[in-house]
């Protein structure tokens, strides 16, 4: 893990990554309880990225010089599969645009905010999303519902979220 | 202990145990968080070596 943290921020130094987001369990961990998990994703702002078009090259033949090793759509940092994903929508952009410095065995560690990461899964919305969101709801303490209906309305999630909080109270 | 409870009684003593749990491990910092999810994917491998499937066990490193 801590290996990751220092590559990403080589990358920032290197202008390779604009920025970067962990995103997933891993970020949801940071407000949460712990829950098993086989990957980390993380949200890469690309610095070359022109007219909606990217180019990975570079960060696959820096990560390839550093002996990382590509297995399929994963990066394995150690023993850790990592999944480099870029920002695909304006609500993603804003939680790494937003995210949080956090540390981690000395390195930092960026991380979105709990709400950004509520409006994520209820934008994405699988089955495991409204598990979680379910588990959450009962700890209202731990987020702030203002932030949160702001996101959601901001990216035009409110009417998902109502479908959402129905399949939570069954 | 000799206590004498009611059905009921054990199970809302049982939840609230679990309540309990659940914020501790909440409440601790990140990196122990980490430490924990990789003790489960320990026990998951352990769990799954006769499978066949491959569970990755991260390091703190």
């Amino acid at each position: 893990m801590k290996q990751l943290l220092e590559l990403l921020a080589e990358m920032i130094n290197l202008k390779l990554i604009g920025n970067y987001a962990l995103g997933g369990a891993t970020a949801l961990i940071r407000y949460f309880e712990p829950v098993q998990t086989q990957d980390i994703d993380v949200f890469i702002v690309l610095s070359n990225e022109e007219n909606g078009l990217v180019n990975l090259s570079p960060i696959y033949s820096f990560l390839t010089l550093k002996g990382i090793v590509v297995k399929g759509e994963y990066f394995l940092v150690g023993t850790t599969p990592v999944q480099l994903l870029v920002p695909y929508n304006a609500l993603i952009d804003e939680a790494v645009e937003n995210a949080g410095v956090h540390k981690f065995m000395g390195c930092d560690v960026r991380i979105p905010s709990f709400e950004h990461l509520m409006a994520i899964m209820v934008q994405t919305g699988r089955a495991k999303d409204k598990a979680r969101l379910s588990e959450i709801f009962e700890k209202t303490e731990l987020f702030d519902s203002t932030t949160l209906n702001s996101i959601l309305k901001t990216h035009n999630l409110e009417a998902k979220f109502e479908r959402v909080k129905l399949w939570m109270n069954g | 202990m000799d206590e004498w409870i009611t059905k009921e009684e054990a199970l809302r003593r049982s939840l609230l145990a679990k309540e309990k749990l659940r914020d501790e491990l909440i409440a601790l910092p990140f990196e122990e968080k980490i430490r924990r999810v990789i003790e489960m994917q320990k026990i998951e491998r352990e769990l799954k070596k006769d499978s066949g499937k491959h569970i990755y066990v991260w390091t703190m490193e």
